[in-house]
């Protein structure tokens, strides 16, 4: 009776296949075209210019190289906590 | 299941030039405002939720070592508890605070307001009375007796249903008025998620499947709820947490979107492992055991990307209580999925089902994933929503500390003792009790490390409320980081 599970195959394959009709969706709509600025969109104007305090001089000099010079944070309230 | 991707030219024509300007941060601000109802409600009624769900937890533990506490009343007996604290944790904390989690990303990512945002407050509303019909059924003795599937399908599900469909309906639509054309891989995670925990959710609450059939339906569903819900909006909010606070893109975008397709097409074959050892089909076990070992492209992929995200940045989380908490949570979901790839082989399984060992399993993904996250998220997110800092690092500190400290306990412990436990179950000379034995004294140090937790919930509750209803220390200008303090250490760091 249970040697195929009928309805656990259709479930599987409705919760399986669309992703996969999807992906082809997004291919052919150039989703994953971009991926440089898809993983840059989500900062904010200057956000990357920010100097770090964690940061070590090697690291503060690519952000500089990749986003030009480095800004102080303009607020001042988090300073209080260094 | 994701977005369905427009073709229209005036969107495409704008969204264009969106991915080139960035965003002001007075313009995220006001995205951030535009859902401030429901993000609001929703982690209060989380945080009420995840306080019930720790005594119901404690009161389950401690029932370990003392079997015959509080068992007078019916409704405050292991057997009512257990599953009331399970649907507690999964469907009242982690679930609002994922509502929550969503309805504040998607403005963000699509840059748009959140639209319907007073049909998502009452989504969460529904929701949550579904969920409070559904407990007190289940303490007073009404269940479906399925795990993860307890709450009354008459009474509750419908409300859980219909409150879930208005949350993701506001989610959808605030996709669906996006100004952006390439959708971050975080968008993916969350907009999917809807539609699976719908669609999941409705086809194992049918009520017509009988014998093994209702237990291979039951565990489709579980292990979907874990995989296609829980795990996914948390990856999706880690994805979008640890860039954002080390100040640098994601490692590589592209791995990031093999975790998230390979998840999308393969996860779905994986329930069956919940079963093995049980009267099924080999084929749906064996088909199943291999998609469970499959899993390790996209564990691996996601865990190497997040990892050199931060590699050489992890000083940064003495800043950051964020992204100290969604670090451990990144690495917690490595992990948790490779002891569940190991779990998931039979001759492991052999030992290890029926144990403590699931039990640690479970809150390894549960509690050091998926609440780690919820709880970085909300670090960062209140903050932002209510416009005021959080009120003391030194309460952040204990929480942190006690909670994190208190899971691995918690973790080390049930792992050992059910290794224990199962090698003695398996011994042939041994009896029944040789394995209660092996385990109580782990089973102790579960409880304490239960109190343990507790304290730190009390801590972040109380944390919460003083940031939400009183002006300590409240910062009413609106800074970029909020994060950008060392709350785990006091000495500026060289
Ligand atoms: C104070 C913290 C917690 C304590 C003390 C605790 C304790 C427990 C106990 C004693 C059990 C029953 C184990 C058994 O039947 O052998 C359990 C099961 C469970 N808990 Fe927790 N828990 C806590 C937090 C959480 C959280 C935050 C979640 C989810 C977000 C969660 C999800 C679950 C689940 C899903 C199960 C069922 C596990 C399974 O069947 O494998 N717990 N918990
Ligand atoms: C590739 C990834 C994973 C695999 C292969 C896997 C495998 C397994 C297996 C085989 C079991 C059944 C153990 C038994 O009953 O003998 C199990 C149970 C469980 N897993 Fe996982 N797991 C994975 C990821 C996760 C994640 C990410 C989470 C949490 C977010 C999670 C949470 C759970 C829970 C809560 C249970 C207990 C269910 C219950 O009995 O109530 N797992 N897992």
């Amino acid at each position: 009776m249970f040697a195929n599970s009928f309805v656990l195959i259709v479930l599987t394959l409705v919760i399986g296949l669309p992703p996969l009709v999807f992906l082809f969706i997004a291919l052919a709509a150039g989703q994953l075209d971009d991926a440089g600025s898809t993983a840059e969109s989500i900062f904010e104007a200057g956000e990357l210019r920010y100097s770090r305090p964690w940061e070590t001089q090697k690291q503060s000099q690519e952000r500089v190289q990749h986003y030009g010079s480095l800004v102080s944070n303009p607020r001042w309230e988090w300073e209080r906590w260094l | 299941m994701s977005t369905p991707v427009t073709s229209n030219p005036a969107q495409e024509e704008s969204t264009v030039d969106h991915s080139k300007i960035k965003v002001s941060p007075e313009e995220m601000e006001a995205y951030d405002q535009s859902g401030r109802k429901p993000v609001l409600l929703g982690f209060f009624i989380a945080v009420v939720w995840l306080l019930i769900g720790t005594v119901l937890g404690d009161l389950s533990s401690f029932k370990f070592d003392r079997p015959d506490l509080l068992t007078e009343q019916a409704y405050l007996t292991f057997g009512r508890i257990r599953p009331a604290h399970l649907n507690v944790m999964v469907y009242g904390w982690a679930s609002t605070a994922m509502f929550s989690v969503s309805l504040w990303l998607m403005p963000r990512l699509c840059r748009t307001p959140l639209r319907w945002g007073n049909l998502a407050v009452i989504g969460i509303l529904v929701w949550t009375v579904g969920l409070g019909v559904g407990i007190a059924l289940l303490l007073a003795g009404h269940g479906d007796g399925l795990e993860w599937l307890e709450l009354d399908r008459q009474w509750a599900d419908p409300l859980l249903v219909i409150g879930a469909a208005m949350v993701g309906a506001s989610v959808w639509k605030t996709l669906a008025a996006r100004n952006v054309h390439h959708l971050y891989v975080s968008i993916w995670y969350v907009a999917a998620s809807y539609p699976w925990f719908l669609i999941i959710f409705l086809a194992g609450n049918m009520p017509f499947y009988k014998g093994v059939e209702s237990a291979a339906v039951n565990w489709f569903y579980a292990h979907n709820a874990l995989g296609l819900w829980l795990t996914t909006i948390n990856l999706g909010l880690i994805y979008y947490l640890l860039p954002k606070i080390i100040g640098r893109p994601i490692y590589s975008y592209w791995l990031s979107l093999v975790g998230f397709w390979g998840l999308a097409l393969f996860y779905a074959l994986n329930g069956m492992h919940h079963l093995i050892g049980g009267p099924l089909p080999s084929w749906m076990i064996a088909t199943s055991i291999t998609a469970s070992i499959m899993m390790i492209v996209p564990v691996v992929a996601v865990g190497i990307n997040q990892h050199m995200t931060v590699v050489g940045r992890f000083g940064a989380m003495r800043y950051s209580p964020a992204l100290t908490l969604a670090v451990i949570a990144a690495m917690s979901y490595t992990a948790v999925s490779l002891q569940g790839i190991l779990t998931a082989l039979v001759s492991v399984n052999r030992i290890t089902h029926f144990t403590h060992w699931t039990i640690a399993h479970s809150h390894l993904g549960l509690y050091m994933f998926v609440t780690l996250s919820l709880f970085g998220g909300m670090y960062y997110i209140l903050p932002r929503v209510l416009k005021k800092e959080w009120p003391s690092r030194r309460l952040v500190r204990a929480h942190i500390l006690l909670v994190g400290g208190g899971m691995v306990l918690y973790i080390v412990a049930l792992g050992i003792g059910g290794v224990l436990q199962g090698l003695s179950l398996l011994a042939p000379g041994e009896g029944f009790e040789a394995s209660v034995s092996s385990a109580k004294p782990w089973l102790l140090l579960r409880s304490v490390s239960a109190v343990i937790i507790s304290a730190g919930h009390l801590v972040f509750a109380y944390h919460a409320y003083l940031l939400a209803f009183t002006s300590r220390n409240s910062l009413t200008r609106h800074p970029p980081f909020y994060e950008l303090k060392p709350v785990l250490v006091k000495k500026r760091v060289p």
